[in-house]
């Protein structure tokens, strides 16, 4: 018996417009059993961030920085390889992992989440900067926060609170900085920056720290005082010591010069030793019309005088903005 | 010379510290009394120095459920009903200076033990 091969003719199964028809035994069973498949993806979809999200925090603890940026440090049980943690926003920086024997643990940050390889931890120490829960109006910042487990929040140096709108489990004064116990919840606070917190002093201690102030400035101020006196009263005897030989010096040396000068030159007539006098006053030289003016002698006159001064060697005459000059000579001795 | 004169520049600088006390600085000297204390609340007088730079001043009390705050122009204000934080005898207060032209110049902290 030879199997006998029967062509198929597509034809057969199309119609005039062209429409193609599929066998639909199966439609019934398939619409059956699709909500199980479904029911059944559901449940896949479900049981995968159950069993990565049975974590618990331990501890968690916030640092507000002078920046505006929040430090999280936060202590987590965790159960599973590959851990979800939900971050506190999506602004973050240096985020940092630590497994069991301080292992480093890898951690891949998408929006505001981390997932975390655990390699069997079952606590981790998450570490991270956040720049998302504080802003700034003019002057005042502003702390928000709805945290899901209690938490202690160290506020930055010389900060100033001036709002809170729930109050903390506790309080503490840690050097120049205020640490917080927070509740669950949350949390708004309004800082600005001041001066370092005052601690609680009372009156006496104050009124004690200005009036040693004062003392201290008053026993500094008689001592400039004092000070100030004895220096003055020391450079004015010292200048007086210094003077006093320094203005005798220099009339020995007047005296001298003209005294040397008549010596040297007996010859001189009396009208021309008052010039020489009047020129050594002035220093050992002064202006020909000076002379003129001192002595009341006309211009030829005093001319005469002054070549007779020369020729005899007692002074030089020079022009100095074309003006006649007239100086002692210095060498008088040794032209003599 | 230059010595008489640094001497002088000096006392000139210590009689400015010693004779007017408006060139102290701001909320440099802060006095709290408290009184009236019936194991919840009590009544704290503030006091401060007075400068000529501030001319209105904010006090609050951050402990107090809910916030409160005054203003004042004078250089002392007193603050009824403040309450300290829980499990604590201590409230948190604040003095904010302001200017002319109402900008904060400074702030202060204060740290009142009000069950004294």
């Amino acid at each position: 018996m030879k199997p006998e091969i029967v062509q198929i003719h597509r034809k057969e199964y199309l119609r005039e417009d062209g429409m193609l028809f599929v066998r639909t035994d199966g439609i019934l069973e398939t619409m059956v059993r699709a909500p199980f498949i479904l029911a059944g993806l559901i449940v896949i979809a479900l049981t995968i961030p159950l069993q990565t999200s049975f974590s618990s925090t331990r501890t968690l603890d916030l640092i507000i920085q002078s920046d505006g940026s929040t430090h999280v440090s936060s202590n987590i049980d965790v159960d599973s390889s590959y851990f979800e943690l939900s971050l506190f926003g999506s602004s973050i920086d240096n985020f940092i992992a630590i497994g069991k024997n301080d292992s480093l643990l890898f951690g891949d940050i998408i929006d505001d989440k981390a997932i975390i390889d655990t390699l069997g931890s079952s606590s981790i120490t998450v570490d991270y900067d956040i720049h998302n829960l504080i802003s700034k109006e003019g002057r005042v910042w502003t702390f928000s926060f709805d945290s899901p487990s209690n938490y202690s929040l160290l506020m930055p140096e010389n900060s100033v609170i001036v709002g809170m709108s729930v109050l903390p489990n506790n309080m503490k004064q840690i050097d120049e900085q205020i640490k917080l116990e927070l509740f669950s919840g949350p949390t708004q606070i309004e800082y600005i920056f001041g001066i370092i917190p005052e601690p609680t002093t009372n009156q006496n201690e104050y009124t004690l720290d200005f009036m040693t102030t004062g003392l201290i400035f008053g026993l500094i101020v008689t001592a400039s005082i004092t000070a100030a006196i004895l220096i003055k009263k020391k450079q004015s005897k010292s200048s007086q010591v210094y003077a006093a030989p320094s203005s005798k010096k220099q009339s020995e040396q007047e005296s001298f010069d003209t005294y040397t000068i008549f010596n040297l030159r007996p010859e001189m007539r009396e009208d021309d030793k008052e010039i020489v006098k009047f020129i050594s006053k002035n220093g050992g030289q002064v202006f020909e019309s000076d002379l003129r003016k001192k002595f009341l002698q006309p211009r030829t006159t005093m001319w005469r005088a002054v070549k007779r001064l020369e020729r005899l060697g007692v002074v030089e005459i020079y022009k100095k903005d074309l003006l006649n000059m007239v100086k002692l000579r210095n060498d008088l001795e040794e032209e003599n | 010379m230059k010595v008489i004169a640094s001497l002088g520049l000096l006392i000139l600088v210590a009689s400015v510290f010693l004779g007017n006390p408006a060139f102290a600085e701001l909320l440099d000297n802060i006095q709290i009394s408290v009184s009236n204390f019936d194991g919840n609340s009590a009544t704290v007088k503030i006091t401060w120095n007075h400068d000529d730079q501030a001319t209105n001043y904010k006090i609050g009390c951050v402990s107090c459920n809910p916030n409160t705050e005054k203003f004042t122009s004078s250089d002392s204000v007193t603050l009824n009903n403040v309450t300290p934080f829980p499990n604590s005898s201590n409230a948190m207060l604040y003095v904010i200076t302001y200017d002319s032209e109402n900008k904060i110049i400074s702030a202060k902290q204060l740290i009142v033990n009000i069950n004294q």
